[in-house]
């Protein structure tokens, strides 16, 4: 790859292009793992892939700090508000995939909060 | 307060969205944005010529109705009811969201992009912003504007001590070269603490961005990060970063294009709690015993191999490219008079959700632990609040509505530390709590000073021995005494700060301290040796459920006779207590 100069970096922001349709990031520091988060990432990339979802990226993340619920994973969607799901474990990763992602129904019982504008003063969240 | 999501759909032909506007205006003029909010949906799964509207969580959908119908739709639903009469369908699975919005109060700064971005894309970095900073201060700024905006912002060090930061760079600037270095200390060790961990693993390239722009304003082109070797993951994702930013020409030779080369390089502790020391640290480094040495001379005149060497904590680094980004002024506009910006705290013990919050400074540790951590665990009273870890002190109840800063928590007797706050409920005793973070230092002092090494000792055995039961009157007063030669004559940190929690603890809770010692009682049932479980024969009703429970089998009798404990066998666990319904087992 081509060493970066003054004003790649803004070149390249612009340029880029997400290529994807939904994103499902799973928090995913130590503190995630231990409580299942790489289980759960295993379930969804089997799932996104047996499904044939290949335009939902999955990510991992690090803490999110709502060390409370996890595993946690943001769901989001085109048209669809950020959904946050806490204490997701394997029965609702299939269910996420199955209903969040294919039939855009929110499974209530794992929404910790809906994140809007106004989650956090997030300076840099878009 | 639940809140609703209107997804809106128009079609293409409507080009100046009757409904949405509408639905907007209605919400803005009835002040509900806090309980609605609409979101204009391009698909939402129907196929129809006219405009959608899907209200979530109750999933109704209604359609075939005109602008003017809107506001009697959203008066049925701010009752949580439905407007049968443009019903296209609903699922009747109304459950209320539980929204627990506990984040509002949160300001973030340093966790700005942690669980909203992949830790091990540098790519994703760079689209939220990343490397912005590092490009305006090469570019854009010389390294006197810089310091004099890190002086304008009044940043202080995030590892504890909170020495002003812009002061720091500007001494450090001012040692001359050529060979001078930048260290990252993140050698975490406080229990319950794990911010910094937080940080690493969730966004390296802001660690490393702020330690570049560190390195290009006092003229050092290596870097260490001092990491713990329990942080594999952290390690990992660091590692990762490093050369991801090699790859692209963001570190290295060359940076950018301009003159200023920078590389990063690892070094791994191998858990020495002393290490986090600065001086210890620096020593670890150059592959010495991490002992800690006398200051002055200070690192930023002689430090790594004797070079100056410019040493902050991971969350200070976090914070450098924001403040490079966003000017001094921006950031001096957060927190209080003293302290400025905000600081990260891993919230852990008995609270109802812990985790990892970001406030600005003065927020009160009422709004920490009750508003933003849902307050106590199963309803039970505050106690403390343990801040600082083992080099800090209790907030007792009475001061939980005290804005934050460093001032104020050094005031009441603790210190601001790294930033792990253990929440402490009723069931926790003080004098076993100081044993713990006793036991702790003393495990951790390095044994080069006599203050430290023998004075620790000395409290944990003073300890033991008042939570054994054989306490006498003086204790309290040769704590005190011995607390007071280590803070002075400690060689570092943390000898000088060893005795700070139980100096904090007969500052607030000293009752307790005293009932330990001439009642020989402990009232949480924490210190075994003060305790006797007995069960009230008039109270009990023979249910045999204590029996049931007890895991050494020492309850017996016979059903609907009161049942015996014999004392002999009691392990003291309190499992009796806990369970009995009738209240029938004494504690005391």
């Amino acid at each position: 790859m081509p060493k970066m100069k003054k004003g790649d970096l803004e070149k390249f922001r612009k340029a880029y292009k997400p290529g994807h349709k939904g994103e499902i990031m799973i928090s995913m520091g130590t503190c995630g793992i231990a409580a299942g988060g790489d289980t759960v990432y295993r379930i969804f990339e089997e799932e996104l892939k047996n499904k044939g979802l290949e335009n939902i990226k999955l990510k991992k993340t690090g803490c999110l700090g709502m060390c409370f619920c996890e595993p946690n994973l943001v769901v989001k969607l085109e048209g669809m508000p950020e959904i946050l799901y806490g204490n997701v474990d394997e029965k609702a990763a299939h269910s996420i995939v199955s209903e969040h992602v294919i039939k855009k129904n929110i499974l209530n019982n794992y929404v910790i909060f809906m994140p809007s504008k106004d989650t956090g003063m997030n300076i840099f969240k878009d | 307060m639940n809140k609703q999501y209107i997804f809106v759909w128009e079609p293409e032909t409507q080009k100046e969205r009757p409904i949405y506007n509408t639905l907007v205006k209605i919400i803005n003029e009835k002040s509900l944005t806090e309980r609605f909010e609409v979101i204009r949906s391009p698909f939402i799964g129907f196929t129809t010529d006219g405009p959608i509207v899907r209200i979530m969580p109750e999933n109704v959908i209604y359609t075939r109705f005109k602008p003017e119908d809107v506001e009697a739709i959203i008066d049925a639903h701010l009752k949580w009811k439905r407007l049968d009469k443009f019903i296209l369908s609903y699922d009747n699975k109304h459950l209320p969201i539980p929204e627990k919005d506990t984040t509002s109060k949160q300001f973030k700064i340093v966790l700005r992009n942690i669980g909203y971005m992949d830790p091990e894309s540098i790519d994703e970095y760079i689209m939220r912003g990343g490397y912005k900073a590092l490009e305006k201060a090469i570019f854009d700024l010389n390294p006197d504007k810089i310091i004099t905006e890190m002086k304008a912002s009044g940043v202080r060090g995030r590892g504890g001590a909170g020495f002003p930061a812009g002061l720091k760079w500007e001494l450090t600037k001012k040692e001359p070269g050529p060979q001078k270095y930048v260290i990252c200390n993140a050698d975490e060790g406080d229990p319950g603490a794990y911010m910094d961990r937080s940080v690493l693993e969730g966004d390296p390239h802001s660690v490393i961005e702020g330690m570049m722009i560190g390195g290009y304003t006092i003229g050092a082109d290596q870097g260490y990060i001092y990491i713990r070797a329990e942080y594999p993951l952290a390690i990992e994702r660091l590692e990762k970063a490093i050369a991801a930013a090699k790859e692209k020409g963001l570190l290295g030779r060359n940076i950018l294009g301009s003159d200023f080369s920078f590389e990063i390089e690892l070094r791994w502790g191998a858990g020495a709690f002393v290490c986090g020391e600065e001086t210890a640290l620096i020593a670890s480094i150059e592959g010495k015993r991490g002992n800690p040495r006398p200051r002055p001379p200070f690192p930023s005149v002689s430090g790594l191999w004797g070079k100056p060497t410019f040493i902050n904590n991971v969350e200070t680094w976090a914070n450098v490219p924001v403040i490079i980004e966003k000017g001094g002024a921006w950031f001096s506009s957060i927190g209080t008079e003293k302290s400025k910006g905000t600081k990260v705290f891993a919230v852990t013990g008995k609270v109802t959700n812990p985790g990892l919050v970001e406030v600005p400074m003065g927020t009160t540790i009422r709004e920490i632990v009750f508003d933003i951590c849902g307050g106590i665990q199963h309803n039970k009273k505050f106690k403390a609040v343990q801040t600082g870890g083992p080099s800090g002190g209790v907030i007792p109840e009475k001061y939980l509505d005290m804005p934050i800063d460093y001032e104020s928590l050094q005031s009441i007797g603790s210190i601001m530390g790294s930033g792990g706050m253990i929440v402490m409920d009723e069931d926790d005793c003080m004098v076993d709590v100081n044993k713990f973070y006793l036991q702790f230092s003393v495990d951790e002092s390095c044994g080069k000073c006599s203050p430290c090494r023998i004075g620790g000792k000395q409290i944990l055995q003073l300890l033991e021995k008042i939570t054994k039961g054989s306490g006498e009157k003086e204790d309290i007063e040769k704590i005190r005494s011995i607390s007071l030669a280590m803070q002075k004559a400690s060689l570092c940190a943390l000898g000088q700060t060893t005795p700070n929690p139980v100096i904090s603890a007969l500052q607030y809770f000293e009752d307790e301290y005293v009932m330990h010692i001439e009642d020989k009682k402990c009232l949480t049932g924490k210190c075994r040796d003060l305790v006797e479980y007995v069960i009230i024969t008039d109270k009990c009703i023979g249910c045999g459920l204590c029996a049931v429970r007890c895991p050494v089998k020492c309850i017996t009798g016979e059903k609907r006779k009161p049942y015996l404990i014999d004392q002999k066998a009691c392990i003291k666990c309190g499992e009796c207590y806990n369970v009995c319904k009738f209240s029938a087992v004494k504690r005391g």
